[in-house]
């Protein structure tokens, strides 16, 4: 049975890859050293494939039909989309056996995510998923979630969600060492007069509660007080699924960064999974 | 006469142009535009810009059914109307980055739209 050896959220944004340098430089020091630990930890677990959930920006999905949660079926998937985003452009190993096995158990445990087997992936994905593996080999199931058009998911339902990704991990034969990583938020405002303003205290509070275990407030937040720490703060679901599929590990924040020129509130946080199968 | 037929969109690089006007129901006015077809518009002009594959999406504007204002606002960029007509914040971000226009200058924009927020957060004290 396969086991989720290495489980870690990260914030993304395009800047911090097509504007590396406009961050202080002690800023983006510390939030790259963190995913380069995690890029360590991932060498010396021997990952073989790795999940990541990240957000739909419009990127494969329009309002004709906008999936909740999309899992990527796909043999390969292509990314980056952006043409300005300096991440080479390629198709990225997909593993559809741990896609299919992920999406057949977490709809037999009463979700209905659609599926796609052929996603386009942007930089929600690619930044992150780039920063755990430069060559871009390590074989990828990208699950997207929508957490930009109302209405969305409930952020409880988003965690229970993980745990039902959790599990499905967990059961898969094919497999023994798996990633899971969510990419996204924290605060951050797109598309509205206070683009470029960070909420630091929710930031800070969210990942207080996430190293606490004690997720019951943030479970409970309505989607209009989420938005208060920003539009883009709903992309906190990719973390809540991480935690949920990992649960009762607490997160250790690794790094927390308020990176203005990337408009975003950049952290790294990981959970202490097990190193190897049991 | 049956309803007007509908072709499926089914991963054309386009929106269906509606041939006749579609009656809001309650308030028996033909409308013949939508807010849909703006946000699909903008949608389509971002796409044909970034990559997919090895090719470049084709775009039209002249192919969705938009208000005078609505075409000037997207051939003009101008991104204060986009947002006061209701284009969605993540297209208007995208559109924005497209049209050349950077972060502060759209936010220069935009703050003449802010509204005060009185509200209060569980996580401010």
């Amino acid at each position: 049975m396969a086991e989720v050896v290495l489980a870690y959220c990260s914030s993304h944004a395009p800047m911090m890859s097509a504007a590396r340098d406009s961050a202080p430089e002690e800023q983006r020091n510390n939030f790259f050293n963190a995913l380069g630990w995690i890029q360590q930890e991932a060498q010396a677990r021997d990952v073989q494939a790795v999940v990541v959930l990240a957000n739909e920006h419009f990127t494969n999905f329009f309002l004709e039909n906008f999936p909740q949660i999309c899992i990527g079926l796909g043999e390969r998937n292509w990314g980056p989309t952006e043409a300005w985003l300096p991440i080479d452009k390629a198709w990225i190993p997909g593993h559809p056996g741990l896609a299919n096995h992920v999406a057949r158990e977490t709809l037999a445990s009463g979700f209905d995510p659609a599926f796609s087997h052929l996603l386009e992936l942007d930089h929600g994905v690619m930044t992150v998923y780039h920063e755990l593996d430069q060559t871009m080999q390590l074989p990828l199931v990208p699950i997207v979630q929508n957490c930009a058009v109302q209405p969305l998911m409930p952020v409880r339902r988003s965690y229970e969600f993980g745990q039902a990704l959790g599990a499905a991990i967990r059961s898969y034969e094919g497999l023994q060492r798996v990633a899971l990583v969510g990419a996204g938020g924290l605060s951050h405002w797109i598309g509205t007069p206070r683009v470029g303003d960070i909420a630091e205290d929710f930031d800070r509070w969210f990942l207080d509660k996430l190293e606490s275990g004690d997720l019951s407030d943030v479970l409970d937040l309505p989607d209009d007080e989420l938005e208060l720490a920003g539009n883009g703060a709903h992309e906190i679901r990719s973390w809540l699924a991480v935690a949920g599929a990992v649960a009762p590990t607490p997160a250790k924040t690794l790094a927390y960064e308020p990176v203005y020129p990337w408009i975003t509130g950049m952290a790294v946080s990981h959970f202490a999974t097990p190193s190897a199968p049991g | 006469m049956g309803a007007p037929r509908v072709e499926p969109t089914y991963g054309l690089q386009t929106a269906p142009r509606r041939e006749v006007p579609c009656r809001d129901l309650v308030t028996g006015v033909d409308d013949d535009v939508s807010l849909y077809q703006l946000q699909r518009c903008v949608w389509d002009s971002i796409r044909a810009g970034q990559v997919s594959g090895s090719t470049k999406r084709a775009f039209d504007v002249d192919s969705y059914d938009l208000t005078e204002d609505e075409k000037q606002a997207v051939e003009q960029a101008d991104i204060g109307r986009l947002y006061q007509i209701g284009l969605h914040p993540v297209l208007l971000n995208g559109f924005c980055r497209a049209s050349g226009f950077s972060r502060n200058e759209y936010r220069d924009i935009l703050e003449a739209f802010a509204e005060p927020e009185e509200r209060k957060a569980r996580w401010q004290k």
